[in-house]
C-alpha cells in the first residue's frame, strides 16, 4: 500500500511540475494520471502488482469527495431560490448525457 | 447554545482529528446502509454522508469554512485517488484500442450533450446567471470544475454543489436508463457513468464491475479535459 502511495504521490508532483513548466490549462492530477499511464507502458508487469492495493484505494473513492461536497450547506439559499429550474436541469441534462455517452459508444464499437 | 457547550468541545471542535473521524465513521455507517438496500442509488453514501454531516455540523454549531480547513487531509486524496485512475485503465486497453474513435465520438457529444442541455434548461426557466455558468461544468471532475469556475469569476462553492449533485443524479439514473434502452455492455455503462457524473459515477461503476470502473475512469479524465479545454472558449462567446 505504502509503495503505491509513494508512486502516486511522486507522479501528481511530477504532473503538477509540468503544467507549471508548460503552462498548460489541465489540472496536476490528470497530467499525473496521463504520466502513471506511461510508466506502466514502459513497465510492463507493473501493473499487476500494484492493482490490489490500487483497487482497495479505489474502492473508497467516494470518501475523498465528502470534504467539497459538504460545501452543499453553504449554497442552500441559492439551491432553494432556484430549485425547480436546477432539478429539471440537472434530471434533463444527466439523462441527455447518458444516453448519448452510451448510445454513441454502443453505436460505434465494434 | 455555544456558551452551554462545554469548554473541551470548543477545543476539539477546531481540532482535525475530530472531523476527519466523524467524516470517516459517517462514510463507513453510509457504506453499511447503502449495502444493506442493496445498493440503491438514492442512498449513495457520498449523499447520505453529506446529510448527515451537514446535519451534525448545524448542531454543533460549526461553520464549513471551519470543517473543511479540518478536513483538508481527506480532499488532498483527490489527488493521488486520481493518478492511480491510470492502473485500472491501463489494465482495459485493448478494449480501449480497439474502439478509441467510438469513445472519442462518445465523449465529445456526451460532454456538449451535458452543459448545452443544462445550460439551455435552466436559462428557460429562468435561473440566475450564476447558476447557468456552474451548470456548464456540473458534469466534469471537482477540481476541473472549480478550476474554470474560478477563471470564469463564478461562484466555487455553487459549482461544487451543483457537480455533487449531478454526481449523485448520474450515479442514480444510469443503470436503470440504460437498462432500459437495453445497453448493459460494461464498457459502455461505465463509460456513461463518468462523462455525466465524474467521480461519483466513477466510484458507483466500481461497485459494478473494475471494467466498468476503469472506463468511468478514462470517461471522467476525457471529458475533463475536453471540458477544460473548450468550456472556457465558449463561455466567452456568450458572454
Amino acid at each position: 500500500m505504502i509503495i503505491l502511495f509513494a508512486k502516486l504521490l511522486a507522479f501528481q508532483f511530477l504532473g503538477e511540475l509540468l503544467i507549471r513548466i508548460l503552462s498548460i490549462g489541465i489540472p496536476g492530477p490528470v497530467m499525473g494520471m496521463l504520466l502513471m499511464l506511461m510508466y506502466l507502458f514502459a513497465r510492463r508487469d507493473e501493473a499487476e502488482k500494484l492493482a490490489p492495493a490500487c483497487h482497495r484505494l479505489l474502492n473508497h473513492l467516494a470518501l475523498f469527495f465528502i470534504p467539497a461536497a459538504a460545501g452543499l450547506m453553504t449554497q442552500i439559499e441559492t439551491l432553494t431560490k432556484d430549485w425547480l429550474a436546477i432539478a429539471i436541469a440537472l434530471v434533463i441534462s444527466s439523462l441527455a448525457s447518458i444516453i448519448v455517452t452510451a448510445g454513441v459508444l454502443h453505436r460505434f464499437s465494434k | 447554545m455555544s456558551t452551554m457547550l462545554p469548554d473541551a468541545w470548543t477545543s476539539l471542535s477546531q481540532m482535525p482529528l475530530t472531523w476527519v473521524t466523524a467524516t470517516i465513521v459517517v462514510y463507513l455507517i453510509a457504506v453499511q446502509v447503502y449495502r444493506k438496500v442493496s445498493y440503491q442509488s438514492v442512498a449513495h453514501p457520498v449523499w447520505t454522508a453529506v446529510a448527515a454531516l451537514i446535519a451534525i455540523l448545524t448542531l454543533t454549531e460549526t461553520s464549513y469554512e471551519t470543517y473543511f480547513k479540518c478536513v483538508s487531509s481527506i480532499q488532498f486524496m483527490l489527488g493521488p485517488a486520481t493518478v492511480a485512475l491510470a492502473i485500472p485503465l491501463y489494465r482495459q486497453l485493448d478494449t480501449l484500442r480497439r474502439n478509441w474513435f467510438a469513445f472519442l465520438a462518445a465523449s465529445i457529444l456526451g460532454c456538449i450533450t451535458a452543459a448545452a442541455t443544462a445550460m439551455a434548461a435552466s436559462w428557460a426557466l429562468g435561473a440566475a446567471d450564476t447558476v447557468i455558468l456552474s451548470m456548464s461544468v456540473k458534469s466534469v471532475t471537482m477540481p476541473i470544475a472549480i478550476s474554470i469556475t474560478e477563471l470564469k469569476g463564478g461562484s466555487q462553492a455553487l459549482t461544487s454543489a451543483l457537480v455533487m449533485l449531478t454526481g449523485v443524479l448520474g450515479a442514480a439514473l444510469a443503470q436503470p436508463v440504460l437498462s432500459a434502452i437495453k445497453i448493459r455492455n460494461e464498457a459502455a455503462v461505465g463509460f456513461a457513468l463518468g462523462t455525466s457524473a465524474h467521480g461519483i459515477g466513477t466510484s458507483r461503476a466500481f461497485r459494478i464491475s473494475e471494467k466498468a470502473g476503469a472506463f468511468s475512469g478514462l470517461a471522467m479524465g476525457v471529458s475533463g479535459l475536453i471540458t477544460g479545454l473548450v468550456a472556457p472558449h465558449v463561455l466567452k462567446l456568450l458572454g
